[in-house]
């Protein structure tokens, strides 16, 4: 087991993840020099730093390194502002120039609100038995829920009149006529719903781009076959709504997930956790309009068991950071109801470790039955990440693929920039990658290489 | 997966028969007893059932060949930081100063963290001047990498000497090019070879290469070439030639400046005073006739710039004459020679010199020449290249010391000529020059890592309203001092 480090030591690249876009990481690269300081000091807890801007008074810029939290004096409504990105990145090439050893007053006011904000938080935590209308929730669910189930039926007629004709004629479907689906699913609050009938439609759309070439036979098939199965998985959603007063009660848990009903977070106080090493394995950043979407992978070294944590920000609100790529956190998950991979810490963190030893799946046949395991638990599982271990990935005429030390191997889909990322660290010998399993074909997300596990997403977006 | 099921769903269950008997027995078995409430749903919740059978109980591929290994690397990796570096430079496209990266690492015999070797490659992919050292960084696995991606196969291609038959233009231009440099004679036998079905156009390209490690081997070959039909050939050989000292071209311009250009001694006072004495000068005869032989030796009839006919050809006569011709002759020293021009031509004569000085380099006549240049005249940029190195820093100063306000102008051509910049001439520029055109120079990139300092200092003492420019040098300075810092520690 690694000494447990107080303070993560870190990166250029994990810096520059905090910004809130590139033209904030681009100016904090800027600012992250010496001249542009007046004033620098840092403690065990906090780095700070006066930067002249523009304004008559130097900005007071501040960072709490426990999370890190970022205050900076500056009118920019980005966050973190370039000034505190760029006193970060400044912190890890001219270390020695933070010579101020004692906290100014700005810091340490706000390091204490920080602290009773924090204690407040927690207090408010602890009365998790505080006075709640039972009835009036349960009520206000057993209502959603009819809407939901009255949503299902129109469903089901909908995607059963989509295969009278046949899916052949899908190729022409305009945007509208799923966004008018999905829409209606919105209303009957089943936002989970409306989001697989949109993917339903980018399908389509990509088969209206594929029909030139469709008679060569192969590519047409291939999005009927993806348009099928997405639509099969819809009306399962809907056969088993049809069935649920039959359903047990985790199953119905399942149901709730897939139609997007939040769960209290009341009601995850009362499940078990499980303790474990976790280590975070993977993380993707997408972007739905405003909306960023965070999916961070963890795997239990000790459970092998994979857990997914999102997070959601709007705007230009930062991201939950909480967890870093390449450590690990000695704590307790709660996995969300219905066979969920989906999980959350439970408390906090505690310290984290670099991750040295990457705990993972050695053999491809070892990753299809936990595939496997999860898809009879939750037959809607959309994919599944996993890290895997000693893996030789290899080009051949038709494709990528992952090899194992048995001579196993499935097909991998990944945009270039990705693919010969791991063939250089590979060289040809077996490497540790994480990839994300949806059934047919492995999407890396990071590599374990000189050390530390790094994101591939980000390797790439870079290259642009 | 059932063939039936996909071809109801293909075609519509409005036109396609209930038939999927080719189902696993599993899957028939569980819908044995429920037949399903409409063809519709019946065939969904098959597709559905069949897909998860299928997928939970699929097998891994088998068969496919491990890749081959890579050879180990030669070179010890570059540090986390320097790597970073890179990566931030590429970010924001500073390729000037990624070359420089390149280049240090090459020269410290480093190589980049394998992960990052696909973005150095695509690098050098873009620019072919960064492919030497990138190659040398990417060392034995970005070799090995390089197989797997078509674009990136630049440097893999041997230079293939039977391209020159066969190739396109700049295929054989390549070829002469890369044979020019190891094997300077065969090269020179590769264009005779072809020369008889070469166009003209081609036959004046393959001459210019010859420029490259030019020696007096090559004579002969252009003297021939000055008979050649087409003037475009001709006037590539002669300009080769004019760089040969010794050739037969330039035994000729002698003979045909010697009568142009006279010195009439100095006539001493006499003891009495009764007259004063005069100072040695030049007596400029110009050339009567344009002599049709001239052609061959790539002279012009008509002139080029806004010239006297003759004053055009006394110009170009005395551009292809040797500067050491007339110190030799003559038995006095430059700065005598250039005293007794007459001024009415020796604006032009100072212009033919220093083009004859780009040809042939006197290191006797720089400072002379730069000091006797016409006016606010622009020196012409071939000029430059040819100061030898210790003389750069004196050169400077007679520079400044003519045109200051032009300051720009002849930094710039300097720092296109001379770049990277030794220690000397670095300094010798700090300063010689103001901070406005420092900060308006792209003299930080070519500066030597020694004088970046005293540049910061300069900069910093710009006042505030000029100061936006020197804002953004100064952070550029930063940079490849942080650059170098990471390779000489």
């Amino acid at each position: 087991m690694n000494p447990p480090i107080m303070m993560h030591q870190w990166s250029s690249a994990e810096i520059l993840q905090f910004a809130p876009d590139p033209a904030t990481a681009r100016s904090g690269q800027d600012l992250a020099q010496r001249r542009k300081w007046a004033r620098l000091g840092a403690d065990e807890q906090a780095l700070w730093g006066e930067c002249q801007g523009s304004g008559a008074k130097p900005y007071q810029v501040q960072i709490d390194l426990s999370e890190p939290a970022f205050k900076c004096s500056c009118p920019s409504r980005k966050f973190p502002c370039k000034h505190g990105v760029g006193l970060f990145l400044l912190s890890l090439t001219a270390a020695a120039e933070f010579t101020e050893p004692i906290r100014p007053g700005f810091v340490q006011e706000w390091l204490e609100s920080r602290k009773t904000r924090a204690e407040k938080t927690e207090a408010k935590a602890a009365k998790v038995e505080k006075p709640r209308d039972e009835s009036a929730a349960t009520k206000r669910k057993t209502d959603r829920l009819a809407r939901i189930r009255a949503g299902m039926a129109d469903l089901t007629a909908w995607t059963e009149d989509l295969v009278k004709p046949g899916i052949a004629t899908m190729a022409g479907k305009s945007y509208e006529f799923f966004d008018g689906q999905a829409r209606r699913m919105v209303d009957a609050q089943a936002p989970g719903l409306a989001r697989l009938i949109r993917e339903l439609g980018d399908v389509a759309a990509s088969g209206s781009r594929e029909s030139g070439r469709s008679a060569t036979g192969g590519p047409a098939r291939l999005w009927h076959a993806r348009f099928l199965e997405r639509l099969a998985i819809i009306h399962l959603i809907c056969s088993a709504t049809a069935n649920w007063d039959t359903l047990l009660p985790d199953d119905r848990a399942a149901l709730e997930a897939v139609f997007g009903v939040p769960v209290p977070s009341q009601d995850l106080g009362q499940l078990p956790s499980v303790r474990d090493l976790w280590q975070v394995v993977g993380r993707e950043v997408e972007f739905e309009d405003r909306l960023k979407v965070q999916r961070t992978w963890l795997f239990g070294q000790q459970t092998h068991r994979t857990a997914l944590i999102l997070d959601f920000a709007h705007g230009t609100s930062a991201l939950d950071a909480s967890l870093s790529l390449g450590l690990q956190y000695d704590t307790e998950l709660v996995f969300y109801p219905g066979h969920s991979l989906r999980a959350a810490v439970r408390g906090t963190t505690g310290d984290p470790q670099r991750i040295t030893e990457p705990s993972g799946l050695e053999l491809i046949t070892d990753l299809l039955n936990a595939y496997s395991r999860q898809l009879q638990a939750c037959p809607w599982l959309e994919t599944l990440a996993i890290p895997l271990l000693g893996i030789i990935p290899t080009v051949d005429p038709h494709g990528y693929a992952f090899l194992d030390r048995c001579g196993e191997s499935l097909p991998v889909v990944a945009r270039d920039g990705a693919i010969y990322t791991l063939l250089a660290i590979s060289g040809g010998q077996p490497i540790n990658v994480t990839a994300e399993f949806d059934g047919t074909s492995l999407h890396p997300l990071a590599a374990f290489a000189g050390g530390i596990w790094s994101p591939l997403t980000s390797l790439e977006t870079r290259e642009r | 997966m059932s063939d039936s099921l996909f071809k109801t769903a293909l075609l519509g269950t409005s036109q396609s028969q209930r038939e999927w008997t080719d189902l696993p027995q599993e899957i028939l078995a569980l819908f044995a007893e429920s037949p399903g409430a409409s063809p519709e749903a019946a065939l969904l919740d098959r597709y559905a059932a069949n897909l998860l059978f299928t997928r939970s109980g699929q097998r891994p591929q088998t068969g496919l060949p491990r890749p081959s290994e890579a050879p180990k690397d030669m070179n010890p990796e570059c540090t986390l930081t320097a790597a970073s570096l890179f990566l931030d430079l590429l970010d924001a496209h500073r390729h000037e100063l990624l070359l420089e990266w390149l280049e240090l690492a090459e020269k410290g015999g480093l190589r980049l963290p394998a992960r990052l070797l696909p973005q150095l490659l695509d690098l050098a992919k873009r620019q072919p001047a960064f492919r030497k050292a990138a190659l040398a960084v990417a060392d034995a696995r970005g070799q090995w990498l390089m197989q797997f991606n078509p674009n990136w196969q630049f440097a893999t291609t041997q230079v293939d000497e039977g391209l020159w038959q066969t190739g396109t233009k700049d295929e054989r231009a390549a070829v002469l090019r890369h044979v020019r440099s190891t094997n300077p004679e065969k090269a020179r036998s590769l264009i005779q070879e072809t020369w008889a079905t070469d166009p003209a156009e081609d036959r004046s390209r393959w001459v210019e290469f010859l420029g490259q490690e030019l020696s007096t081997d090559d004579e002969p070959f252009l003297e021939t070439c000055l008979d050649d039909r087409s003037a475009r050939v001709r006037e590539a050989a002669a300009d080769r030639l004019a760089k040969l000292p010794a050739s037969r071209l330039v035994l000729r311009m002698i003979e045909r400046a010697e009568p142009l250009l006279r010195l009439v001694p100095p006539i001493p006072a006499n003891l009495l005073k009764l007259k004063k004495g005069t100072a040695a000068r030049f007596e400029v005869t110009l050339p009567d006739t344009f002599d049709k032989t001239w052609l061959r030796d790539g002279l012009k009839e008509k002139p080029s710039e806004r010239l006297g006919a003759k004053q055009w050809h006394l110009y170009q006569i005395l551009s292809y004459v040797p500067l050491a011709h007339w110190t030799t002759t003559l038995k006095i020293n430059p700065e005598a020679i250039l005293a007794a021009l007459p001024e009415d031509f020796s604006g032009l004569i100072i212009r033919a010199f220093v083009n004859s000085y780009a040809n042939v380099p006197e290191s006797t006549w720089t400072l002379s020449l730069i000091e006797h240049f016409p006016g606010k005249a622009e020196i012409s940029a071939d000029f430059y290249p040819a100061i030898p190195v210790e003389q750069r820093p004196s050169a400077i100063k007679v520079l400044a010391k003519r045109a200051d306000e032009q300051s720009g102008y002849w930094l710039s051509h300097i720092l296109n000529a001379w770049k990277p910049l030794d220690p000397q001439t670095s300094l010798a520029i700090l300063s010689a020059v103001t901070a406005e055109t420092l900060a308006t120079s792209s003299f930080w990139q070519a500066a030597h890592p020694t004088s970046l300092e005293l540049l910061e200092q300069r900069l910093e003492s710009l006042p505030e309203a000029r100061h936006y420019r020197a804002e953004q040098v100064l952070s550029d300075i930063a940079l490849r001092r942080r650059i170098e810092l990471e390779f000489t520690q």
